[in-house]
């Protein structure tokens, strides 16, 4: 099993600072993808991971982003997530992270 | 469309992190070749990650191998996985919590489970003899569309 970056790009909108990921959220590249996004929650206030390129999320990317979650607010950080696709936000919804995350449907939702 | 039932053969891997990609993978292959859509191929990946991760982390102290069988029957796909590791009934670790919202100091494990419960219309354990020697067997059944 690789221990491979997931590909990420941030900008700034409405105030929040947009972290972008592409790609599979897997048990390769959990850690590295907690570990970024542990760096732009550190840096900024407001963070939302862009989820529209996520094709494919598991388990240990779930955990990454509840651990991020509790990192934030651990913090005095904001963190939420936006725009899943269909497939992603159906795993979301079976766990019901899709609430304890504060999805929103876009980023025009924020 | 009826497809008939195939029954492959039993496939012996290393039980170690560097075989994961390549058991994902044929796996992935054979229900590619029966036809599955990808959006059934996503929730395979899923429930496989979550039980192949765990005989490769956790089954064996030293060294040991991970059988895969794959097979077909109408329009549902069957994916078997044994080891001769420790004896262990995954299906018994859902820590998920069920009722509301999780709360967000609660155990981040579980969801894999709980997943694989939820998207698989037949998930089975037994402990059994094969290959000579007991053997965690796990059989998950996902229906190809």
């Amino acid at each position: 099993m690789a221990n491979e970056l997931p590909e990420e790009t941030r900008q700034t909108k409405n105030g929040w600072t947009v972290w972008q990921v592409r790609g599979h959220i897997d048990l390769m590249v959990a850690d590295s993808f907690f570990a970024q996004g542990e760096s732009v929650i550190r840096e900024n206030p407001k963070t939302v991971l862009d989820m529209s390129l996520i094709e494919y999320i598991s388990s240990a990317g779930l955990r990454a982003l509840i651990r991020l979650k509790k990192y934030a607010s651990m913090n005095g950080k904001a963190f939420t997530i936006a725009g899943a696709g269909d497939l992603v936000l159906a795993v979301l919804r079976d766990c019901r992270l899709d609430i304890l995350l504060e999805h929103r449907a876009s980023l025009e939702d924020l | 469309m009826t497809k008939t039932a195939t029954d492959g053969d039993w496939r012996r891997y290393e039980a170690e992190k560097q075989a994961y990609d390549i058991i994902r993978d044929g796996i992935i292959e054979d229900a590619e070749e029966q036809g599955m859509t990808p959006r059934q191929q996503i929730k395979l990946e899923l429930g496989l990650e979550e039980m192949l991760v765990n005989i490769i982390s956790y089954a064996y102290d030293g060294t040991g191998y991970v059988w895969v069988r794959t097979s077909a029957e109408g329009d549902t796909f069957r994916l078997e996985l044994a080891d001769h590791g420790k004896h262990f009934d995954p299906l018994e670790k859902d820590r998920r919590h069920t009722d509301g919202v999780p709360d967000i100091d609660q155990e981040e494990g579980g969801y894999g489970i709980f997943l694989v419960k939820k998207n698989f219309s037949f998930v089975g354990y037994e402990y059994e003899e094969l290959f000579g020697k007991m053997a965690n067997h796990l059989t998950m059944e996902l229906p190809l569309s």
